[in-house]
């Protein structure tokens, strides 16, 4: 592989598992998430390097949701889980991450870009703002308002 | 904020975790590379296929197998810049669902003028004077069925002979054609063959060049040496050509095309003439769809400059639009176009009042399965695979075969 992106890559992979595990609650999922992540920045990397982390965190999100309405498609509801301890889910946090995959899902593209690189990946505002090409105060702006649509369902008490 | 749904674990890039992301990253550049050259011919697809499966039957029956199609009737509204058209629909209402499958009637149809009379292609247009023989009508239906990630085409030669809607006797499928009236093609269609029609595009010869140029030029390998002295197409193989528009107009609409084979020193003939056509036409507009895809996803410049050229120059009903034609290609995928399977229409030549025209021959097993996946019943029909046929057309037609697919791929660089 190309020795800049060999570089990159522990830092690039965290930061796409962290997002595919956030949304998707499972340690294989995230993993296949960002080798399937990793593998796309790998072969379009003279375009993307110059703002691979955003690349990343867009792509690993993209993905993560796919997978989860793949989900829904094809596995009966997750839901389900919670009735049904014998069955259960080791992940407490299926409910609030499932919800969270689906607002994000509704935000506005700029949005839920701000949402997922701010919190999902939590890049620090300055680096949001430097890759999306806008001032830091529009990604207070969008992180401000993607966070009210998403607080009305946040779960209550998550630990 | 949302530190509670990390995973508890610590993450590390392992060794395993590093081969698979070099594997498929492998995998992936080598799609890319396919799909760039918009399917390199070595991997048997497309022409190879393409051409051999278009079969012209013996001794087909005499007859046409007709059947009627019980579809309910959908009124879609054709807007265009220029004109509304209403079309009935012979397919069930279609669902919103991106998922569902979809057949789409492409119809090419002959115009000259955005031809360049000064073009060394121009001869291949025919004189205003000639236009009643050489018409280079194009029919093809393209069924996407994003739900299984497959994209099939199915061609009808021009010269099918067919119950012609609104008309008390038979004639020509191409007679069918009417640019006012698409519900003529599209009822003929379906009181034919029984295959409902979703939506229709209608596309000009501006647009194909247009579009053409818009992608940079379409790159095919060839073999041998290829020309067409009626339409002034030549090409000196082997060699990976890039058409440009007018030159690719020439290269699709060629009837007369011939291949130098090295082997006798000699020229060759296609002697499928129209079925060797249509096969050329298939392949050439899957890489077209290919390159268009690839282009226009690599850069929003080009993605623009298709968009105003399909705007400009191609009609189709008000449920297609460029947005609706963009979410298919993503829907099915660019794999699914690699490998999209291409069928025609099998017929037997006749003459009926000097006339020589094709009886369609849809009564083998073959015909049947091939028409149910048009008909969304492929499941309950065998397996269709596009078969090597027996005899009529020649081995090449100036593509690569894999042999020699190293001297004239049409790989670049990532």
């Amino acid at each position: 592989m190309n020795d800049e992106f060999d570089d990159c890559f522990p830092v690039l992979g965290a930061l796409a598992y962290r997002v595919g595990y956030r949304l998707l609650g499972d340690r294989g999922d995230a993993e296949e998430v960002a080798q399937e992540t990793l593998a796309r920045a790998y072969v379009r990397w003279r375009r993307v390097r110059h703002y691979a982390e955003a690349w990343v965190v867009r792509v690993a999100t993209n993905l993560s949701l796919d997978r989860i309405r793949r989900r829904r498609f094809s596995a009966p509801a997750p839901f389900d889980a919670t009735d049904q301890p014998a069955n259960a889910i080791s992940d407490i946090h299926i409910a609030e991450r499932l919800d969270l995959a689906r607002e994000l899902d509704r935000l506005p593209r700029r949005q839920r870009q701000v949402v997922a690189l701010r919190y999902l990946a939590d890049l620090p505002e300055a680096d949001v703002a430097r890759t999306l090409g806008c001032s830091v105060g529009s990604v207070k702006r969008h992180a401000h308002r993607g966070l009210t649509a998403l607080r009305q369902f946040r779960v209550e008490g998550t630990s | 904020m949302f530190d509670h749904l990390d995973d508890p674990r610590p993450f590390e890039v392992s060794e395993q975790f590093r081969a698979t992301v070099a594997q498929r990253g492998r995998a992936m550049r080598h799609r890319r590379q396919a799909m760039r050259a918009a399917g390199t011919c070595g991997t048997a697809l497309a022409f190879g296929a393409a051409l051999t499966i278009a079969r012209i039957n013996p001794s087909g029956p005499p007859e046409a197998t007709r059947v009627t199609e019980p579809g309910r009737a959908t009124p879609l509204t054709t807007s265009t810049s220029r004109a509304t058209i209403e079309v009935t629909s012979t397919a069930p209402p279609a669902s919103a669902d991106i998922l569902e499958a979809q057949n789409v009637l492409i119809v090419g149809t002959d115009s000259r003028a955005c031809i360049d009379p000064n073009s060394p292609f121009a001869a291949a247009f025919g004189s205003a004077a000639d236009v009643a023989g050489e018409r280079g009508d194009t029919i093809m239906v393209a069924r996407i069925n994003p739900g299984e990630q497959r994209f099939d085409l199915l061609s009808f030669p021009r010269d099918l002979w067919v119950k012609i809607d609104g008309r008390t006797g038979k004639g020509r499928i191409n007679g069918a054609i009417d640019a006012n009236n698409p519900s003529k093609l599209i009822n003929t269609i379906a009181a034919n063959f029984s295959v409902p029609i979703d939506h229709w595009v209608s596309i000009d010869f501006c647009a194909f060049k247009e579009i053409v140029d818009v992608v940079g030029g379409i790159e095919i390998p060839f073999e041998f040496a290829v020309r067409d002295t009626n339409t002034g197409l030549s090409i000196e193989g082997p060699e990976c050509h890039t058409f440009g528009g007018e030159e690719a107009l020439a290269y699709v609409r060629s009837r007369h095309f011939q291949w130098f084979d090295p082997a006798s020193g000699q020229w060759q003939t296609d002697g499928t003439s129209d079925a060797g056509r249509v096969s050329r036409q298939q392949d050439f507009v899957k890489r077209m769809l290919l390159k268009a895809l690839v282009e226009a996803a690599d850069s929003p410049v080009v993605a623009k400059k298709f968009v105003d050229a399909v705007l400009r120059h191609v009609v189709t009903d008000s449920n297609v639009t460029v947005e609706q034609m963009m979410a298919w290609s993503t829907a099915v995928g660019s794999e699914a176009i690699t490998g999209a399977r291409s069928f025609q229409i099998e017929a037997t030549g006749r003459l009926i009042n000097n006339q020589s025209v094709l009886m369609p021959a849809l009564d083998s097993a073959y015909m049947k399965g091939v028409l149910d996946i048009f008909r969304g019943q492929e499941a309950a029909s065998e397996p269709v695979e596009p078969q090597p046929s027996v005899g009529v057309a020649p081995v090449q037609i100036g593509t690569t075969g894999t042999a020699t697919a190293d001297a004239t791929q049409c790989g670049t660089d990532d």
